[in-house]
């Protein structure tokens, strides 16, 4: 069903499986499926589309001045996913099913978050990270521009469950956290790093450093890592520049740039 | 950089990080040799260190490297 601002004018609209609040506002070329509520402080942006099933808005104890839930224009929301009020998408932010994002959490341009992941509130996404699927975002995380975390990555912030001692994580600009990461409470990871599979992240991570196992060891410079089987390497930002939009380009050449100088920080494992 | 002194730095890796097996040979796989892309990694910086420059790992035509001969091919290229 496409939804046009008319509609809008003569109280809530319910299509015939819908509820949509009057005093949401929808932009043009809107999309919204079947069995949605769509609650007041909505604002959904030209050519966002909701799937099937999706709660925007959901209602929140924020003070009045800080329930605007906006999606921003192109978006896709799509089926099972809830959205709460006072939470904040970026232009072109892609959700899979059964998203979950809370309270005052902002994401970036581009952002793209897997199929049953849940940011909780209070989270910063930098634009074009990408975040796959079963991922959890614990309240507070930062994380910054093209940042990718993989399936069954977890980033904590209680140090000290269930007392809630608040210590969210850091992620900076670049870093990819591999398949059934857990980031512990406090810990930043600088720009351009890599977690590989399942590795337990504490403390920091130095730029462009690589980090493997339990006792996340140093294990080397992401420049030195190859699949040995294609002669792929890392890091990674010249290979994909071409799939961001040329405005981006120059930020991910000086990422790539500060990531490589980063090489003169040695340090391994058992020295 | 002499292939005996590449597979030595290889050996050590394993052993540190409690993966050693069999001596390792030229004509051993990685995979049976369970040298894993980290591993190669961290031999790269070590072999840097060792000689005091950066590898160039455009150097290299090898397509692939499968075995701990292609190891030492590659950084023998490399470290030119």
């Amino acid at each position: 069903m496409v939804v046009s601002s008319v509609l809008q004018k003569h109280g809530d609209v319910m299509t015939e499986t819908s509820v949509i609040s009057n005093k949401a506002s929808i932009g043009s070329n809107v999309s919204i499926g079947n069995f949605c509520t769509i609650y007041d402080n909505v604002v959904l942006e030209d050519g966002v589309s909701i799937g099937d099933f999706c709660i925007i808005g959901s209602p929140t104890n924020l003070p009045s001045d800080k329930k605007t839930l906006v999606i921003g224009s192109g978006s896709v929301i799509r089926s099972h996913s809830c959205l709460y009020e006072g939470a904040n998408l970026g232009k072109s932010v892609q959700t899979g099913h059964h998203v979950t994002i809370r309270e005052q959490s902002v994401l970036g341009k581009g952002v793209s978050v897997g199929s049953y992941s849940a940011i909780e509130g209070d989270c910063q996404i930098g634009d074009y990270s990408r975040l796959h699927g079963y991922v959890h975002v614990g309240k507070g995380s930062s994380i910054g521009r093209f940042v990718w975390l993989y399936s069954l990555v977890t980033l904590t912030n209680d140090a000290l469950p269930p007392l809630y001692v608040e210590d969210p994580v850091t992620i900076e600009d670049g870093v990819v956290v591999c398949v059934g990461c857990t980031i512990f409470p406090g810990s930043v990871l600088r720009k351009g790093c890599y977690a590989t599979a399942g590795t337990q992240v504490r403390g920091e991570v130095g730029v462009g450093r690589v980090v493997a196992g339990s006792d996340c060891a140093d294990v080397g410079h992401v420049s030195g890592v190859m699949h040995l089987g294609t002669m792929t390497r890392l890091p990674w930002m010249k290979q994909l520049k071409e799939r961001y939009p040329p405005d981006v380009h120059d930020a991910l050449d000086e990422l790539h740039s500060d990531v490589q100088e980063s090489k003169k920080n040695r340090q391994l494992r058992g020295d | 950089m002499e292939n005996q002194d590449v597979i030595s730095l290889m050996q050590y890796i394993l052993e540190k990080r409690g993966g050693a097996s069999a001596a390792l040979s030229p004509e051993v796989s990685l995979r049976d040799a369970g040298f894993r892309s980290l591993d190669f990694s961290e031999l790269c910086l070590r072999v840097e260190e060792k000689v005091g420059k950066e590898l160039n790992f455009e150097a290299t035509s090898l397509r692939s490297i499968q075995t701990v001969g292609d190891v030492c091919a590659f950084i023998s290229t490399a470290v030119k």
